[in-house]
Formats: structure tokens, sequence, C-alpha cells
């Protein structure tokens, strides 16, 4: 992650924590891959690296990272987010189809 | 830790500031808005120890700031009307503020000096005003200081500077702790990198938050009610602070957090639902407003 | 954690950092002192003759206070002093330099420590290479040095005194424009006070020549030079005074908000006597210019000269306090204050309210009277008359001083003699005198003083010449004719001397008015002392002149006797030696 969508009306720090959930899940990123800097990437994003800290706190509490007191934060090994995710998506889906139903139209009709 | 308490000043008949009160924590960026005339450079004036105080005070890590060498050692002050002596080449003021700063790293400013492509022989005075203030800047940060005051230094630069002074200024935080206290009318860029904000209004401080606290606190949402006389409940449970109306839409600021405002719509029918982050100015617009100011049209963006 | 600076080592910091801002004034100082005190010096040198104790002494009056170096001081200490400081009036500099973490007093002392070494060495190093140029033209020895040193010292006190009353005017002001003339007040005030008054006292006609007004000086440092320069007085006082508004100055400095940047004259109390005190002075200093001192019929030009003057200044001033043209009717009331007061000290001359061009003695505090002519003021002749002249006929001296001050006030109607101070000496050993314009109606009261012995003992020096007599190894007697084209000399021929001397005296029996006034001497003689000075050349000194009148027949006899006699060639209309007769009244018509 180069730079910020300055027209992205996210806070900067979910945009991080996006990101990386993104990168995490695709597997782009491997567990125990050393994560950047927190000074290292608030300074490639140009921003205040306590939101830089911010996102990785957030991140660490969902479960996609660990740090080591002294070398850094790294990727976690997590089977479960890839299962969380998936049920969290689930959720969505069935949201919208009851949203569908509701109005009257039906699940084949909204997926013609 | 920069704090002021009860601080009061005043020009003549004019009264500039009344009654402040706020920190600046260390190892965070803490902004200071307001409108012109608000009475941003004239706290940041006494912060830096330039005036007196009338009332109250302010201190510098617990050292009070006016004429006070002990105190103006940790600070370096960025005021908006910038002063370089007399034909001074960036260097000339490097050893300047060397001479002032025992723990100037001359190192570090040739190093950023290039990397900002200013050059030690040319003349400060043929140097355009941007340039004036990157140089400005770097002079303060390479002083090695706790604290950096700017007043609103930010607004001068173009986006591409404004992004490496921001580099810059995370490289110092995570380095070594750097406490920068900006003081700017442009919301938007406030808004992306302060942890704290302290609005200012005709010498009154309207609030100083944290802006994640700022932005939990406040919502913004748009719906379209179903019956129209459900506008009622919703005003009786939540703290409104503003509604806009455009045909069936409304667009309300609200004083609540997310579970509240979830409470009281569970019950209510709605065509069209969504809660919408609010930017810095609209936070501000809302915060004035209720405080009975009507400042939308001063708001610079 | 935060190391301790030692504050030695702070000084030295600040003292680099003030002398790197002002690198042009410290090169200015040098090369100004130099110029003076080692350029121009050396090249008066080269242009004389080498002539050894001469060139010294020359050298000697350039090094000291005689020369440039004072006035070099004056202007030295005021750009000091105004560019020490002129930074608080910039918002932009303030911000600069109080925001950095440098004590407020250790800065204003860093400033003035700062320029008083520019200063100093400056002028030291200057002399040093002076006394080298000197010395290559052997002009130097122990006394110009001494003189120098005592020089430098004097200047130093005055410099320090200059120095701090500039930083006062601009600790009070701000603005340099507003700064410099408020320096030039403070600096001149005395000064220009007493200009203003000795500018009225032309209209006080009857005051004797070299009378003038004066403060004494004591607190503007121009004027205690001016004193110095008069009477020799010293100025030590001036260390004293520069103490003491130093002092002022900083106290104000401690006061003075960052806030009053860009304000040309915060103070109001400042602006407003500032303001009374320059328009009462341009006010009376104005009527000076256009009307010469002249007393007729200038009254009402002069009040309209002040009104316009007032109103001119005024504006000016309140435009620059309030750096807008359009605010000059502000503080209007000022305005009208300070021309007031310029009204009524002039209307206080010229109507002469003390009656000073009136005055008549009372004949019971009077000892005794004398008088002088403006046109026989050489000779030292006005010492030998204060001496000897002791007129005690008061009631016909005040008929003299009464009629002669209203013809001078008032204009003559007919011929009059002019120039004539007559002077009381007081009982209470005051001196006191008017100069007045006697009529010829009065020739029987100028007959009466005229012809006394109490007169002629005081007015020709032939009665009391022990001067001549005792102490000249050499003098010569010169005998002129009437219109000065011919001459006859005699030298150290002291029984000729006695012989005039006493034919003259018994001559002088048929002394007055009536002779004295209407009949111009046939010749002149003259008795000159002769000196050598240090080189051996001759020169003359003390020429006492005593005219000869046709009348004055053992005179004559005696000239002609000793070959002193010449005859005047033409005739008495020629009016080349009236001129320095003092009672001679010029009707056009003279006869010998």
């Amino acid at each position: 992650m180069n730079y910020l969508d300055l027209q992205d009306p996210r806070p900067i720090y979910e945009q991080i924590t996006d990101m990386y959930r993104m990168l995490i899940l695709k597997g782009a990123m491997k567990p125990d891959e050393p994560m950047p800097s927190v000074r290292k990437l608030a300074m490639e994003l140009s921003t205040n690296p306590n939101t830089v800290q911010k996102a990785y706190t957030e991140l660490e509490r969902e479960g996609y990272i660990y740090s080591v007191k002294g070398r850094g934060n790294f990727v976690r090994d997590n089977p479960d987010l890839r299962e969380k995710k998936r049920k969290e998506l689930k959720d969505r889906l069935d949201a919208i189809f009851k949203e569908a139903s509701d109005i009257g139209i039906s699940r084949e009709e909204l997926l013609k | 830790m920069i704090a002021t308490k009860n601080l009061t000043k005043s020009f003549g008949q004019t009264k500039a500031l009344s009654d402040i009160s706020l920190t600046v924590n260390d190892g965070e960026i803490t902004g200071l808005v307001g409108t012109n005339g608000a009475g941003k450079s004239t706290l940041l004036r006494l912060i830096a120890g330039v005036l007196k105080p009338d009332k109250g005070s302010v201190t510098v890590d617990e050292q009070p700031a006016y004429d006070n060498p002990v105190a103006k050692r940790e600070f370096v002050f960025v005021p908006d009307e910038l002063y370089f002596f007399n034909n001074a080449t960036a260097k000339d003021m490097a050893l300047y503020y060397a001479s002032m700063y025992e723990n100037y790293d001359m190192e570090k400013f040739v190093r950023l000096k290039n990397a900002f492509s200013l050059r030690s022989t040319q003349r400060i005075s043929t140097y355009s005003k941007g340039m004036k203030r990157q140089l400005a800047i770097l002079l303060a940060v390479c002083a090695n200081t706790k604290y950096i005051l700017l007043d609103e230094t930010f607004d001068g630069l173009d986006p591409v500077m404004r992004a490496a002074v921001k580099s810059l200024f995370a490289d110092e935080m995570s380095e070594r702790g750097l406490t920068p206290l900006i003081s700017s009318h442009s919301l938007r860029e406030l808004e992306d990198i302060c942890d704290h904000v302290g609005l200012l209004h005709k010498g009154g401080l309207l609030l100083s938050e944290s802006l994640d606290d700022m932005k939990t606190g406040l919502l913004k949402l748009q719906c379209v009610f179903s019956d129209e006389k459900d506008l009622a409940t919703v005003k009786q449970k939540l703290d409104v602070m503003a509604d806009e109306r455009q045909g069936m839409l409304h667009v309300m600021t609200v004083k609540a957090d997310r579970q509240q405002v979830a409470e009281v719509f569970s019950h209510i029918d709605t065509v069209f639902f969504e809660i919408l982050p609010l930017t810095l100015e609209e936070l501000f617009i809302a915060e004035t407003e209720g405080a009975g100011y009507d400042v939308r049209k001063l708001i610079i963006q | 954690m935060m190391s301790e600076n030692s504050s030695s080592s702070n000084f030295m910091t600040l003292q680099k950092n003030i002398f790197k801002r002002r690198k042009w004034l410290v090169i200015l100082a040098f090369l100004v002192f130099i110029l003076y005190n080692a350029v121009f010096i050396g090249i008066r040198l080269s242009n004389h003759d080498i002539s050894g104790g001469g060139m010294a002494d020359q050298v000697k009056y350039l090094f000291g206070n005689q020369g440039f170096n004072s006035i070099i001081t004056i202007v030295g200490a005021v750009l000091l002093g105004i560019e020490g400081f002129y930074w608080l009036d910039s918002r932009a500099r303030l911000d600069f330099y109080e925001s950095q973490p440098v004590s407020r007093n250790a800065h204003f002392f860093g400033i003035v420590i700062n320029s008083t070494v520019i200063y100093t060495v400056s002028y030291l190093v200057s002399l040093l290479l002076g006394f080298i140029v000197a010395g290559i033209g052997h002009a130097l020895n122990l006394s110009v040095i001494s003189t120098a040193f005592v020089a430098f010292v004097r200047n130093l006190f005055l410099y320090f005194s200059v120095f701090s009353f500039s930083v006062l005017a601009i600790m009070l002001t701000g603005n340099i424009v507003v700064a410099v003339i408020a320096d030039a007040v403070l600096l001149t005030y005395e000064i220009m006070f007493d200009l203003s008054i000795n500018s009225c006292l032309g209209y006080m006609v009857t005051m004797p020549n070299g009378t003038f007004f004066s403060t004494h000086g004591i607190f503007s440092p121009l004027s205690t030079i001016r004193n110095y320069m008069r009477t020799g007085e010293a100025i030590g006082h001036n260390i004293f005074m520069g103490i003491v508004v130093l002092l002022i100055a900083w106290l104000l400095y401690r006061n003075r908000k960052a806030e009053f940047a860009g304000n040309s004259v915060p103070y109001r109390v400042v602006r407003y006597i500032t303001k009374i005190a320059v328009i009462f002075i341009c006010c009376i200093v104005a009527t000076l210019v256009f009307t010469g001192g002249s007393r007729y019929q200038t009254g009402p030009v002069c009040v309209v000269i002040m009104l316009i003057t007032m109103i001119v200044v005024g504006g000016v001033m309140e435009a620059i306090y309030n750096s807008d043209v359009k605010k000059i009717f502000k503080g209007f009331g000022y305005s009208v204050i300070g021309c007031a007061a310029a009204l009524v000290l002039f209307l206080g001359f010229y109507f002469d309210i003390t009656g000073y061009n009136h005055w008549v003695p009372d004949a019971s505090q009077v000892s005794s009277a004398y008088i002088t002519s403006d046109s026989n003021m050489e000779n030292f002749k006005y010492e030998y008359t204060k001496k000897y002249m002791k007129l005690t006929d008061i009631d016909t001296m005040n008929t003299l001083l009464s009629i002669g001050e209203e013809t001078a006030v008032n204009g003559e109607s007919e011929d009059c003699i002019y120039g004539i101070t007559i002077y009381y000496r007081m009982k209470n050993g005051q001196i006191k005198g008017r100069k007045v314009n006697i009529p010829v109606s009065c020739k029987d009261s100028l007959n009466k003083i005229l012809s006394s012995e109490e007169f002629k003992e005081g007015w020709f020096r032939f009665y009391h010449d022990e001067s001549l007599a005792s102490t000249a190894k050499h003098f010569t007697i010169t005998y002129y004719n009437g219109d000065s084209t011919d001459f006859r000399i005699v030298s150290d021929d002291m029984d000729t001397y006695n012989r005039i001397k006493e034919a003259y005296i018994r001559d002088l029996a048929n002394y007055d008015f009536s002779l004295a006034g209407y009949h111009v001497p046939v010749g002149t003689i003259e008795m000159q002392k002769i000196n050598k000075n240090l080189t051996g050349n001759e020169y003359g000194e003390g020429a006492y002149t005593y005219p000869v009148y046709k009348d004055f027949t053992n005179t004559l006899a005696v000239l002609k006797d000793s070959g002193l006699y010449v005859s005047t060639k033409s005739s008495a209309d020629d009016s080349k030696s009236i001129m320095a007769l003092p009672f001679y009244v010029n009707t056009g018509k003279a006869r010998y």
C-alpha cells in the first residue's frame, strides 16, 4: 500500500485495516510475515503514526496480526478468519435476499 | 505536556482569548482549528512565550512559557509570518538555529534539505513562499526539540509538500517522539492527521477532544421516514443537532453513538436509512451551530 | 533530561549572533573611525611641512575635542541604539527572537554590551592606527597620546548617554522614523528650547550684545557638549544620565508588550507630550525663519505663521502616529495647546510684558554705571572700561537710558548715536545693561557725562596704562592721518610715549560730546605691544587707539615735534574712519 485514496470518505485507519484484512484473507500475506513497521507505513502514507498504530491494534484485536515486543507486528496464522469472513458475507447476503423478498422480488428474479 | 489553564488575553479593548483550558499530550498531533480572528495565532504565541497572559497560565512541561528560556528550549515556533536574516542562505539559518538549540542535528538538516531540493547557497529571499515555509519547517524539525509549534504553516504548502512534511513528522514522531501542535483553517488537512483537535471561535474554546471521540460522539444519518410523524419521536429520543430536509430525505446530525441510534431506529419504519461518517467540517459546523453561531459561510476549505 | 548551559557560553553565543546580524554596522564603525583618525589625519600631516611642535599640536586637536570624533560618537550612538532595537517594531522579528530560548534581559543587555564593544574597539583601533600614522609623520608625543585618550574617555561618556537616549527613543516609539525624530528631540530639546527662546529675544531690542538664554543643559547630551564647547565644563554627568536613562529604557522594555509591534507610538502619554513640545518649538522657530526676529509690523504675520505651522506639523505628526493620512486632525486639542503656549511666549516677548525694554533702575540701588560702544569693542577696551569707568551721576544716566530705550523701541525722528550700551553696577552685585540709541536732543546730558573725569578715566587707557608700561618690552607708537592714507611709526620710545600721554590728558580737558559728536579726528594714535612667539616671529598685541582732534593742540605739538605727524589729504567728508567713532553723529556734514 503506497498511498491513500484522498477521495475515500473512510477514515484512514479504516482504509489501512480494510486493506490488510483483504491482503491477509486473500493469502497475499503469509502467516508470520512481518508487517511494515509503524514508522515506515506512516511515512509511506504520509500519515500520523498513531493512526497506523490504531489500525494495527484493531487488526491485532480482530486476530489478523500479532505483535512481538521490540520486533514489530506479524501476520497471524488464523484459519478461523476465513470462516469468520465467510459467515459475515453470508449474513449480508441473507439480509439482501430478505430485503428483496420484502418488496416482492424472489431469489430467482434477483439473480437474473 | 503543554497545558493552558483559564488563559485569557486582551489587546486593548478586544478580548482575543477568554478562559482557554486545553492540553497538548506528548506523542500526539494536536490541531487548532478556527475561523480567522478566532485566536489561533494568539494562542500559539502565548504558548511560544512571545505574549504574556493577562489571566490564567500556560505551561510547557510545567514551566511557564513567557520569557522563560527553560521552557523555550523545548520547542521551536514557526509563525505565520516567517523571518529570515537579510541575505541569509539556508545554511546561515541552520547555523543560527544550531547555536540556539543545543541538540541541533546539522547532518539531518543537510540530508533533509537535499531531499527537499533546497540549495545551500541560494539566498532565501529568492525562494518561493512555499519553499520558505518548507525551509522553516526543516529548520525547526532539525532542532530536535520536543515540540514544534506551527501557525498555519501547512496552509501555504502544495499537496506534494504537505505529504512530504507529514511523512517527515511521521518519522520524527516514531523515532524520537516529536509532538507537533498545528493551527490551520483547513479542516481537511487536520482531519487526516490529528489525534486531538481544539476548536476556537471568537476567542473561546468550543471543544477540545480527541478526533475519535468527536467522530463517535456525533453521527450523520440520512433517512426517509415512512411516517413523517416519527420525526418527532426521533427528536425526542436523540440529541438532534441539525436536520436538513431535501424533499422527503432528512440529513440529520445526531449527538449519540451507533448503538443508541440503532436502538431508536429499530422501532421506526424507514424507507431509507444510512449512517454516514462525518467530516471534520460537518462536526465543526454542528458544534458551532450548537453553540449558537452560524459559521458555515466562514469555513475555508 | 536537559543539560545545563553555562551562562558564559550562552553569553558568547548571543554576542556572536548579534555581531553577525550587525555586520554592516561593525564594518561602518571601523571604516569611519579609521578614515578619520588615521587616513584623514595622515593626509593633513602630509600636506604640511613637517615642523615639529606645530604639527603635533594640530594633530592633538584633531584627535581631541576640537576634532571630529565627537560627531562620529553621536551619530554612531544613535545608529547603534536605534538599530539595536528596531526589531521590536516587527511582528515577524519579534515572533522569531522572543520564541527562542534567550531571556529578554539577556537579549537587552546583550545588545547594549555589543553596541558598546563595537564603538569602543573601533575607536581604539583607529586611534592606534592614527598614532602609528602620526608617529611616521613625526607628530606624535606623549601630550598627543594623552589628549587623545582623555578625549576618548569623554567621548565614551557621551556615547553612553546618547546611546541610552536612543534606546529610550525606540522603546517609546517603535517605528524607525518616529524613533529618530523622538531621539533628536530627546538629545537636543534643551538646545531647541534655548533656540526658541533666543529667537524671541530679537524683540528685546535693548538686550546687550552677546546675551543669550540658556537652560544650561543638564539632561540632553548634546547640550552638555555645547556647554563644554562654550565653557569647558566637564561632562562627567553624561555617564550618570546614561545610566539613569538606560534603566528607564530597560523598565519600558520589560513592560513593552509584543503586541505593540507596528504601533508607531504605543504610549499615548508620550504621543501627546511630544506633540505639544514639537509644535511649541516649531511655531516659535517658524516665526524666526519668516521674520528674522525683526520687530516692526511682524506681530500679526507671526500669529498667522504659527497657526499654519500648528496645522501642518500637527497633521504630519498625527499621520505618522496613526500611519494613516486621513487621521491628520486627530488630537487637535494637543496641537492647540502647543501653539497656544508658543503664542503666549511669543506675544509675551512681542509686547514686552516684563517691561524689559523700558527698565530704568532705582538710583538708590545703583553703585555706579559705565558705557560701552559697539563700534569700539576691539583692543579689550570693554574690559578696561568695565574695570575703570565708574559713573556716579545716575540721574543723568537714567535720563539717557530711558530716552535711549524709547528711541530703540519706537524708532528715531532725529539724528542719534547708535550701539551704546549702558551698564549699571547694582548694589547687590549684579550688572545690568541695556543697549540704546541716543538722540542728539540729549546733548546736554551727553556733554555732562562725556566731559566728566569719571568717563575719561574709564574710556582713555592712558589713565591706567600699567599693562603697557610695565610689560611691554617692545612697543610701537603709530600715528595715522585722518583718512588713514599715511602713517608714521616709532618703536620703543618711552620718552615720546610719556610726552604724548601727558599732552593728551591735558587736551582731554576740552573733550565732550560737542567735540566727539560733530568733529572728525584729524588723526589717530595707536600704541601696540610687540611680542615674540615661540618660533621667534613677532606679532602685535593689544592696539590701543586714541583719536586726535584739531583742538588737541598739545598733542599735535608733541606729534609734530617727534616727527610722527602727517597731515590728512582728503576732506572730512571721506567717511572711512567715521564708522569707528563711537559718539560721532553722522549727519553727512562732517568737519574737523
